[in-house]
C-alpha cells in the first residue's frame, strides 16, 4: 500500500476514525490491530519474519530485565561483603552473562536480515570466485522476497534490546505493545527509526483528537506527496534516461544527472517521511526528525547529521561508540601514537570506527558492490576531512581567509552539494565501473551548451515539465530556507487570514493534482527507501 | 460546542469550494468525446420516456438512428452504445439505463461475444463509455472488474476523470480554453454517425458456408450477455439480439449467435442474411463508412427499415401527436438541420 495511493488514505482515515472512538484505556490496541492488518495487508508471508523479530527481542528484553532486576537484588544484598576488585568482578561477570542473552537476539534478527538481504549477493561474489579458480561448486541461489521494512524494525527493536542491555530502560513486558512498538504502521516502511523511550509511550498513551494537530498532520502529508509526486517522480524521469544509457548521456549530462538525482532522492525519502510523520501526528504521535535540510549543510559529516538523522544516530549509539570507546580502539590509539605520532594516534580510535560505520551505512543501503564503495567514498571524505581539520584551519588562518561570512558558508554548502551529488552518482549508477565511466566522461566532455540548447529536452521531459520541476524545486528550496531561518512554515501559515491561507491550501491541493506524475501516462514508481 | 460547529462548518465551507474549483478544472482538461456526451446526456430523458432501448458497441452506435425511426414511427428510443464496448460494459449500462427507464424492448448487438477483451489495451475505448456515467454501483461494478484485470487503471480515476486527464494541463491553450462539460441533452439520443467512407465492395462468397469454424464465443463475454438477458426478462422486457451489417462477418458466426440466441430464448436479427439483406439493398460502394460501420446515409437506410420492423413487431407506441413528447419534434429538427447533405 504506496503512501501516495487512495488506500492509503482510506487505510488512515479507517485507523484513525477507529482510534479515536475505542474507548481511551483500549486505544492502543486499536492500534496495534490497525498495525498488523497494514502489515498483513503487505503480504501475509512477510509476516513470519516479523513476528519471529518481535518474539525473540521480546523474550530477549524481558530475559535481561528480569537478570537486571535479580542482579540489582543480589548485589545491594552481596555489596557489604565485596572489595572493589570483587565488586568489578561481579559486574564483569554480569556483563558476561547478559550478552548470552544479548548476542544471540543480535545474530538471530541480524541474521534474518543478512540472509534475506546479503545472502545471494555473498553468494554470486562466492560462485564468481569459485568459477575464476575453477573449483566446480556452486552456492544456491534463492529469489528471497525482502519483508516490509525489515531493515527498519530490525534495527528498532535492536536498538531496544541493546538500550534494555544498557539497563537504560526498563524492559516491555506486556507482547502486545512490544509489538505495536515494533510495527507503527507510518514509519515501518521506511522509518524513521524509533526510539522506545521517545516512541513507545506515545503510542501506548491514549492520544486524543485535536483538530490542529490534525490540521498540521494532513498539511505534512500533503507537503510529502508534493515533494514526491510532483518534484521527485519529475526529477526521477530525467535520471532514469541519463542513468540508463550512460554510454549517450556522457559529459555534463553526468552531472546533470547527479544534481537532478540529489533531487529526487530528496523529494522522494523525505516526502515518504513528511507523509509517515503527518500520519502518525493525525494519530497523536509525534515522530522523530529524520531530515533537517541536507543540502544546505557546510560539510560531509554537517549533511550526515542532516540526512536520514535516526539511521545516523542508531549507528552513532549502537556502533560507533561502543567501537570507539572499547578497549581494543583504546590500544589501537596507543600504539598508533607510539607510530604515527600524537595527532593521528589520537585520532585513529575515531577515524577507523568512522569508517567502519560507513562501510556499515553502504551495505544497509543494499546488497550491492556499489553501496559499498559508496561506504567507503563517505567514510574516506569523512576520515580526510578529520585528519586534514586542523592544518586547513591553519592554512585558513595563514591565508587570511574570513569563515564567518556568508559567502564562506555558501562555498561550504556549495562544495558538500558537489561532494554529496558526487557520492550520488555512485549508488544510481548500474554498478562501480559505470560510476566510475559517468565520472570520468564528466570531467573529460564538459560541453555546458546542452544546458541552453535545447540538450535538457532529450530527457524525456518536456519544456512545461522542466518549468514545473525548476519552479517546484524553487518552493522546496524557499521552505527549506525559511526552516532553515527558525520560521515554522506550518505554524506561520495558520496565524494568517482565512482567505490567504485557504488560497494557499487549495492552490497546494491542485499543484498536487494537475502536476503530480502518477496515472497510466507515467510509470508508477516506489519510494526509494522503501526497498532498502 | 460552538467551536465544534466552526470547525464543521469551515471544512464543510472549505470543501465545497473544494468541489466547485475541482468540477471546473475537470471540465477544462476532460478529454472531449462525442461518446461520452451521449452516454451522459440519457441522464436528461425524462423517466420512463423511452420506448427501445438500443445496447453494444460501434456498429449500433454508427448504424441506428433514433431520429430517424421517431420521424417515421413514433416511437422513442436511445442508443446507449460506445465503439469497441465490451460486454461487461453494456451489461453494466444496461443495469443503469433500466434504473432510469422501462421500455417495450432492449436491442442488444452481440458481435463482441467472439472478442476476448483486452481491458490492459482497450483503457480508451472503456473510459468513452465510462466518462460519460454518473457515478452509480455499476459503474464501481464495471471499474472493478477493470482494475482487477489492470491494476495501473484506478477506480479514483473512473469515477473522477480529472485523476486521469490531470496532465493534459499541458496541452490546453489557456488563453482560449473554454470548459467543455459532459453533453446535457442530445438531440441524436446517442447515434453518432460518421460521414462519408471509402467505396467498398462485399467479396464473392460473402456470408456463404465456408466450412470454417465458427470462433468459440468468448465464456466471460457469454456469462455478460445471459446476464443482461436475465435482468430483461425479470423486468418483462423483451429483448432482441442483432447483428448489423459489417463486411467481416461470416456465415458460421451468423448461425453461432442464432444458436445462442435460441439457447437464451430470444429473437436474433442478423442484417448480413438472406431476405434482410435483400430488402435492406445497402450499397457497398454508398452506405458504408468502413467494413465494420455504416455512414450517415447507411445508417439512415438502415434506421428506417429497423424502425419499420421494430414498429410492427413489437407494436411501439406513436408519441408524434403527444404535447408531452414536444422536444422530441425540436430535437428531430436539429438532427435534420445537422444531418442534411452538405
Amino acid at each position: 500500500m504506496a503512501f501516495t495511493s487512495v488506500q492509503f488514505v482510506v487505510f488512515l482515515f479507517l485507523a484513525a476514525t477507529s482510534y479515536f472512538l475505542t474507548p481511551k484505556r483500549y486505544r492502543w490496541v486499536t492500534l496495534f490491530l490497525v498495525n498488523y492488518i497494514f502489515y498483513f495487508m503487505a503480504g501475509a508471508g512477510y509476516f513470519i519474519y516479523l513476528l519471529a523479530t518481535t518474539i525473540t527481542i521480546y523474550l530477549a528484553g524481558v530475559k535481561l530485565g528480569n537478570m537486571s532486576a535479580k542482579n540489582k537484588a543480589d548485589f545491594a544484598a552481596a555489596k557489604g561483603e565485596l572489595d572493589k576488585e570483587q565488586k568489578k568482578a561481579w559486574k564483569g561477570n554480569f556483563t558476561k552473562k547478559k550478552r548470552m542473552v544479548l548476542i544471540p537476539a543480535l545474530l538471530f534478527n541480524f541474521g534474518i536480515l543478512a540472509v534475506l538481504k546479503y545472502y545471494n549477493f555473498v553468494g554470486a561474489n562466492l560462485n564468481a570466485l569459485l568459477e575464476r579458480f575453477s573449483i566446480g561448486a556452486e552456492v544456491p541461489v534463492y529469489s528471497f522476497l525482502l519483508p516490509l521494512g525489515i531493515s527498519f524494525y530490525t534495527f528498532q527493536s535492536v536498538g531496544y534490546l541493546i538500550d534494555v542491555y544498557r539497563e537504560k530502560y526498563e524492559p516491555e513486558r506486556n507482547l502486545a505493545k512490544f509489538a505495536l512498538f515494533i510495527s507503527f504502521f507510518p514509519q515501518i516502511v521506511q522509518g524513521p527509526i524509533g526510539r522506545y523511550h521517545i516512541l513507545a509511550e506515545q503510542l501506548y498513551r491514549p492520544n486524543t483528537f485535536s483538530y490542529e494537530r490534525v490540521k498540521f498532520g494532513i498539511q505534512l502529508m500533503f507537503w510529502g506527496a508534493f515533494k514526491k509526486l510532483v518534484i521527485a517522480d519529475r526529477a526521477g524521469v530525467i535520471v532514469d534516461t541519463i542513468f540508463g544509457y550512460p554510454d549517450t548521456f556522457g559529459g555534463t549530462y553526468v552531472a546533470v544527472a547527479a544534481f537532478v538525482y540529489c533531487i529526487q532522492l530528496y523529494g522522494d525519502f523525505s516526502g515518504g517521511i513528511d507523509i509517515a510523520t503527518g500520519a502518525a501526528q493525525v494519530l497523536g504521535i509525534q515522530l522523530e526528525k529524520n531530515f533537517e535540510r541536507p543540502y544546505l549543510a557546510t560539510s560531509i559529516p554537517d549533511f550526515w547529521r542532516r540526512w536520514h538523522i535516526t539511521l545516523g544516530a542508531w549507528f552513532r549509539d549502537y556502533v560507533f561508540y561502543p567501537l570507539s570507546l572499547s578497549k581494543f580502539f583504546m590500544k589501537v590509539g596507543k600504539k598508533g601514537r607510539k607510530v604515527f605520532g600524537n595527532y593521528i594516534g589520537k585520532l585513529l580510535p575515531v577515524l577507523i570506527p568512522q569508517f567502519i560505520v560507513f562501510f556499515l551505512i553502504g551495505i544497509w543501503h543494499g546488497a550491492e558492490w556499489k553501496y559499498i564503495a559508496f561506504g567507503f567514498y563517505n567514510g574516506t571524505l569523512i576520515v580526510l576531512g578529520i585528519l586534514f581539520d586542523q592544518p586547513l584551519k591553519k592554512l585558513m588562518e595563514k591565508f587570511h581567509i574570513k569563515t564567518e561570512c556568508y559567502s564562506w558558508r555558501l562555498f561550504q554548502v556549495l562544495r558538500t552539494l558537489i561532494l554529496v551529488a558526487l557520492g550520488k552518482i555512485i549508488t544510481r549508477a548500474p554498478g562501480v565501473s559505470a560510476s566510475a565511466f559517468m565520472v570520468h566522461s564528466m570531467l573529460s566532455n564538459w560541453d555546458g551548451d546542452i544546458l541552453i540548447n535545447g540538450g535538457l529536452l532529450k530527457l524525456g521531459l518536456d519544456v512545461q515539465d522542466l518549468w514545473v520541476l525548476l519552479f517546484s524545486s524553487l518552493v522546496l528550496l524557499t521552505v527549506s530556507l525559511m526552516q532553515e531561518s527558525g520560521i515554522h512554515v506550518r505554524e506561520t501559515l495558520s496565524k494568517q487570514n482565512l482567505l490567504f491561507r485557504w488560497i494557499i491550501y487549495l492552490a497546494a491541493i491542485f499543484s498536487l493534482i494537475l502536476f503530480g506524475v502518477y496515472g497510466l501516462n507515467y510509470n508508477a514508481s516506489d519510494f526509494i527507501y522503501r526497498g532498502f | 460546542m460552538k467551536g465544534s460547529l466552526k470547525i464543521v462548518t469551515r471544512c464543510v465551507a472549505f470543501f465545497v469550494i473544494f468541489s466547485m474549483i475541482f468540477s471546473n478544472t475537470s471540465d477544462y482538461l476532460r478529454r472531449p468525446d462525442d461518446e461520452s456526451d451521449e452516454i451522459h446526456a440519457f441522464y436528461d430523458e425524462p423517466k420512463e420516456s423511452i420506448d427501445v432501448l438500443f445496447m453494444g458497441s460501434s456498429p449500433i452506435l454508427r448504424g441506428v438512428s433514433p431520429m430517424v425511426m421517431w420521424e417515421q414511427e413514433g416511437f422513442t428510443s436511445y442508443v446507449r452504445a460506445s465503439a469497441l464496448q465490451p460486454t461487461s460494459v453494456t451489461y453494466g449500462l444496461l443495469q443503469e439505463s433500466l434504473e432510469y427507464q422501462t421500455p417495450e424492448l432492449v436491442v442488444l448487438l452481440c458481435d463482441n461475444i467472439f472478442l476476448e477483451y483486452d481491458y490492459v489495451e482497450r483503457e480508451g475505448d472503456l473510459r468513452r463509455a465510462l466518462d460519460g456515467m454518473k457515478i452509480s454501483k455499476h459503474k464501481f461494478q464495471i471499474v472493478n472488474e477493470i482494475t482487477a484485470a489492470d491494476d495501473r487503471q484506478t477506480l479514483l480515476s473512473y469515477m473522477f476523470p480529472l485523476f486521469r486527464y490531470h496532465e493534459r494541463w499541458k496541452e490546453v491553450d489557456w488563453a482560449e480554453a473554454e470548459p467543455t462539460p459532459l453533453m446535457e441533452h442530445s438531440f441524436k439520443k446517442g447515434n453518432v454517425y460518421l460521414r462519408g467512407g471509402e467505396p467498398l465492395a462485399f467479396s464473392d462468397n460473402f456470408m456463404e458456408p465456408s466450412g470454417i469454424a465458427a470462433p468459440a464465443l468468448n465464456q466471460d463475454a457469454r456469462n455478460d450477455i445471459e446476464k443482461s438477458i436475465r435482468l430483461c426478462k425479470e423486468k418483462n422486457i423483451p429483448v432482441l439480439m442483432i447483428h448489423l451489417p459489417k463486411m467481416s462477418w461470416s456465415y458460421e458466426q451468423s448461425v453461432a449467435l442464432e444458436n445462442f440466441a435460441k439457447e437464451m430464448g430470444v429473437e436474433y436479427l442478423d442484417f448480413d442474411r438472406g431476405e434482410i439483406r435483400s430488402q435492406l439493398s445497402l450499397d457497398p460502394a454508398l452506405d458504408y463508412y468502413d467494413q465494420g460501420h455504416m455512414n450517415l446515409i447507411g445508417s439512415v437506410k438502415l434506421s428506417q427499415w429497423f424502425g419499420d420492423y421494430l414498429d410492427e413487431t413489437y407494436d411501439l407506441p406513436d408519441h408524434r401527436k403527444d404535447e408531452t413528447y414536444q422536444r422530441w419534434h425540436e430535437d428531430y429538427q436539429m438532427y435534420a438541420e445537422r444531418t442534411k447533405v452538405e
